[in-house]
């Protein structure tokens, strides 16, 4: 069997991996009961591979985290602790659509960094409740001159005004 | 053809200690392209020695150097670092003219003009740059700059900053993401009082007048200009409008605002049509926007806009010309001053070469805020662009074209088509009391005269106590007059002539005199005439209405924290009292402007008044409130304190004082003389039993003669008179002058309508989009979601064990990076 060392300045969590700097060891496994999602795999070789942080197994179809550094057994022999990388491992073939692969399916995308809806609630923002912004603007009405007079009516409100016998006209 | 950057300042002074970068420069292109298609990258400093020195012709005492430069075919001004900077001296005006001359044209993309013939700039065309659409500037270029004043020294500006369609502000800059658009300037001006115009900037001589500074402190005299430039996405076309609003004389006797300019104008493009708006509905109320416009096939076009019905044209389809007394500026309080447009300086910032500036503006926000606190609408916050995604609307959802958008997301904002559209053409606009008025109820509007002659006629007929012949009489039109006033009010608002008529002024069918001069004749009486009687102005129209221009409120944040309960809006409304409004409901959203206004119908007769809350016409909201002052006027006039009311209102002093005022009471022992008395109780006697008992006082009044002289018999005058002296109750009240009124607790407040906005005040980390993310809630697809993201509720399909399905679970559900 063939396995794939590389070298992963990517993020855990991200999907794609970048790899570089690949050697390949072959050999065969002896132990039968490997754990395939957390395999240790000992190694006979002349360097302990120190600078080598992730790998690929074709034969399980996995990628692997270095879960921890490679341990010297004795001189020419190291093991390799693995933890398979579930997302490189089953994101999909470009070539498949990814429908062989999680990347094909829908998901409930509840935060992301570039399709925001910013009108929906985040309630991870951080909001000052010490400070508000007020913004005051005035707007004249009829009420107010910009003179800085008082404009003003008065208004009698009466009965019998102005119709009917006025008293005190001799002509009726 | 030539052209020539040009700058003009009045104090342009290399020793002086303030520094303005000059940040701007361009240059000119293949002739005969059109105009200037482009203008150049910012350079922060420039040197004076690259440019050409001349002069006003008729500055002798050269204040006012003009550099100016030609710009060769392809030359662009490439103004080196280090070089030195222009320095420009606070107060001081500089102006940035980029012209292209054709002989007997004028062009030019910043203030002033060149003469073309003479070569000669000058600025004699500063305020009467032709209107002539077809001379007006039309650039092809898609950035342009201008000239503005900011921290008191005065900057270049430059557009093309993406962001919102707005009209401009000046000071601040906006745009769009169809249009890129520039903005300027609050430049001061000079007004010659003689002329009675706004004229070249000469700030050290006299006549000189500040206009809106940056600090919004000078408030008369606008000396203002704004610019607008706007270019079409495609940059295929740049429409450029000028307006100025400081020409003449500013202040009417009604308060009001005249420009014989026009407002600027607000582009937008919608719908693959270019849209031209403002006017009536910004807060502007009334006045009319003019816009020269270009259009794609290079026709000019120029738009003036006054009523609502004409609000909106498309470019292209609509020709409208408006009488010019339509234009008439109804609103223009210079604190108000352009507050419909949006200041902000939104996401993508850095993608023109301003942001050296642009950060400079914001280092002290606290005074940026102070300033446009009371003035504008606030800036955005700068912390929030601190990089991450832009901020966008829901009309440009990120998914678009990504995901299958069945289950399409929109944002929060709700549109015009939301609200409910209510049918406000059904006001009642004359009640019962109008209907009336030839039978039997009616109101006067009382001027200074009438209120007079009221008041006269009321003590007139008190005063006749030695008149043993003609009181009884008197009394009996004195209590008619008395019994059938309702009641004096005094409103806070000068009602309309309009709303009045002229005619007869009668109460209780009795006439108010048109003049109290006593000929010592029986006939006196007979000024129950026509010629006799005075007039006043009878009430016609019960309602008066307002409408306040509240302009439109943007979006601050455009996100969620704009709607409520993270911000709020409130009206301070006069006579109603501060009140709460929705803010999702008024706010203006990305694509579609909100202008909201109040509308006050007052009833002119009680002051009942109802306030509607308007957004595009649409009521949202009502108040309703009294804004009438009850005068009192139910007390025997002998008081004298009628008299005083109308001193006080014909000397046109209407004050307010609070305090205990003194009302006096009816005198309990009428009559001056024991003839008067003898004679009053023989005319009592004469009358019959109905006259009587319609004059219960006369009755009265004797029986108290007679029952306080019975036993110590005639009285002396002096002894009447301090009998007679009127009850003093002391009441809790205020008064206009001695006038005793009620009803003050609104005319306490402020007079003027409040808009009062409130925000939250975000702290958004660092890389926050990055770390964290932002709310998204869309199911998607993952191959197409790219960055990072958390994702729930997924149905695995792959080959993975079931311990595998568990683990991408969990790390979708706290976040991977696709």
């Amino acid at each position: 069997m063939e396995i794939k060392l590389y070298k992963n300045t990517s993020e855990d969590r991200q999907v794609n991996k970048e790899l570089f700097d690949e050697i390949v060891l072959v050999g065969t496994i002896r132990d039968e009961s490997v754990d395939v999602l957390n395999p240790v795999i000992t190694v006979n070789a002349d360097t302990t591979y120190l600078d080598y942080n992730y790998a690929y197994i074709p034969s399980f179809g996995r990628y692997y985290f270095f879960s921890a550094p490679p341990s010297l057994v004795r001189t020419g022999v190291f093991q390799l602790f693995l933890h398979v990388d579930v997302l490189m491992s089953f994101k999909g073939t470009p070539e498949a659509s990814y429908s062989d692969g999680f990347l094909g399916n829908s998901g409930y995308v509840q935060t992301s960094m570039r399709y925001g809806n910013f009108y929906l609630v985040d309630g991870n923002l951080p909001i000052q409740q010490n400070t508000k912004l007020t913004n005051v603007q005035n707007f004249s009405t009829l009420f107010s001159k910009r003179d800085g007079s008082s404009p003003y009516s008065f208004v009698i409100n009466a009965t019998n005004i102005g119709s009917g016998i006025v008293v005190g006209d001799d002509r009726e | 053809m030539k052209a020539y950057l040009s700058l003009t300042s009045s104090r342009i002074n290399k020793n002086s200690t303030t520094k303005t970068e000059l940040i701007n420069a361009g240059y000119n292109t293949v002739e005969p392209a059109t105009y200037f298609t482009e203008i150049g990258s910012f350079e922060k400093n420039v040197n004076l020695s690259d440019f050409s020195t001349t002069y006003y012709a008729s500055d002798t005492e050269q204040k006012h150097p003009i550099y100016y430069r030609h710009i060769g075919n392809n030359e662009k001004i490439q103004l080196a670092e280090n070089l030195g900077c222009l320095y420009i001296e606070p107060e001081s005006n500089l102006h940035i003219n980029l012209n292209r001359i054709t002989e007997g044209e004028v062009f030019n993309t910043g203030w002033g003009a060149v003469d073309g013939i003479n070569n000669n700039t000058s600025m004699q065309y500063f305020f009467s740059m032709p209107f002539t659409p077809q001379i007006n500037p039309a650039l092809t270029a898609p950035d342009f700059f201008g000239v503005g004043t900011r921290k008191r020294s005065t900057y270049l500006e430059y557009a093309g900053i993406p962001g919102n369609a707005q009209s401009v502000e000046p000071l601040s800059v906006v745009s769009s993401k169809y249009f890129e658009g520039a903005v300027l300037s609050g430049i001061k001006c000079y007004y010659d009082d003689n002329s009675n115009k706004a004229l070249a900037p000469y700030p050290d001589e006299d006549g000189y007048i500040y206009g809106l500074n940056v600090a919004g402190e000078k408030e008369m005299r606008l000396g203002y200009a704004i610019e607008t430039y706007s270019a079409l996405e495609n940059r295929a076309t740049v429409y450029y409008s000028k307006y100025d609003f400081c020409y003449l004389s500013f202040l009417k006797e009604d308060g009001v605002y005249y420009t014989e300019n026009f407002w600027p104008c607000l582009y937008y493009f919608k719908n693959d049509k270019l849209y031209v708006r403002g006017g009536y509905n910004d807060i502007y109320s009334g006045k009319t926007p003019t816009a020269f416009l270009r259009d794609k096939d290079g026709q000019y076009w120029c738009y003036q806009l006054s009523r609502i019905e004409q609000y909106e044209n498309v470019l292209g389809q609509t020709q409208t010309t408006i009488d010019r007394d339509m234009f008439v500026l109804t609103v223009t309080k210079v604190e108000d001053l352009p507050k419909f447009i949006n200041g902000r300086v939104d996401n993508a910032v850095d993608t023109v070469n301003v942001s050296t500036w642009l950060s400079d503006e914001f280092e002290d926000v606290s005074l940026i805020y102070k300033r446009l606190d009371r003035v504008f609408q606030p800036q955005k916050d700068p912390s929030y662009d601190d990089g991450g995604p832009d901020i966008v609307g829901p009309g440009d959802d990120p998914y678009d074209g990504v995901l299958d958008n069945s289950d399409e997301v929109v944002g929060g904002q709700p549109n015009m088509e939301d609200i409910i559209e209510t049918d406000d053409g059904g006001y009642n606009n004359g009640g019962s009391l109008i209907r009336a008025w030839s039978s039997y109820y009616g109101s006067y509007v009382l001027d200074q005269s009438s209120l007079s002659k009221y008041v006269d006629t009321l003590t007139w007929l008190n005063e006749q106590w030695d008149n043993p012949l003609m009181w009884p009489i008197y009394s009996i039109m004195s209590d008619r007059l008395k019994n059938n006033t309702i009641n004096l009010i005094h409103l806070p608002y000068t009602i309309s002539s309009a709303n009045y008529t002229s005619g007869k002024f009668i109460i209780g069918n009795t006439p108010i005199m048109a003049s109290t001069t006593d000929s010592g004749l029986i006939g006196d009486w007979k000024w129950g005439r026509d010629a006799g009687v005075a007039t006043a102005n009878k009430l016609t129209q019960e309602i008066t209405t307002d409408t306040v221009n509240l302009g439109v409120l943007s979006h601050y944040y455009d996100n969620f924290l704009d709607f409520a309960p993270y911000s709020s809006a409130s009206l301070y409304i006069p006579y109603i009292g501060t009140v709460d409004i929705p803010i999702n409901l008024i706010q203006s959203t990305s694509s579609e402007q909100k202008n909201i206004q109040l509308l006050f119908r007052i009833n002119n007769a009680t002051g009942d008044m109802v306030v509607l809350l308007q957004v595009n016409g649409s009521t949202l909201k009502q108040w309703t409130g009294n804004c009438a002052r009850d005068v009192q006027i139910s007390v025997d006039a002998t008081g004298g304190v009628l008299r005083s009311m109308t001193k006080e209102i014909v000397g046109g002093v209407v004050g307010m004082a609070s305090g205990l005022t003194s009302i006096p009471t009816a005198s309990n022992s009428s009559f001056t003389s024991k003839t008067a008395y003898e004679a009053a109780k023989e005319q009592y006697n004469m009358m019959s039993p109905a006259m009587q008992k319609a004059n219960p006082q006369i009755g009265k009044d004797i029986k108290e003669y007679e029952s306080s002289h019975s036993a110590s018999g005639d009285v002396t005058m002096t002894t009447l008179a301090e009998n007679s002296m009127p009850n003093s109750t002391p009441v809790p009240n205020h008064s206009i002058g001695n006038m005793p009124v009620s009803g003050e607790v609104g005319f306490m407040g402020p007079q003027e309508v409040r808009l009062i906005v409130e925000r939250p005040i975000i702290w958004r980390p660092q890389d926050y989009g990055d770390l964290i993310g932002y709310p998204t809630k869309k199911i998607a697809k993952l191959s197409s979601v790219q960055g990072f993201a958390t994702v729930s509720n997924i149905h695995l399909r792959c080959s993975a064990t079931l311990a595998e399905k568990s683990e991408i679970e969990k790390m979708l559900s706290a976040g991977v990076i696709f």
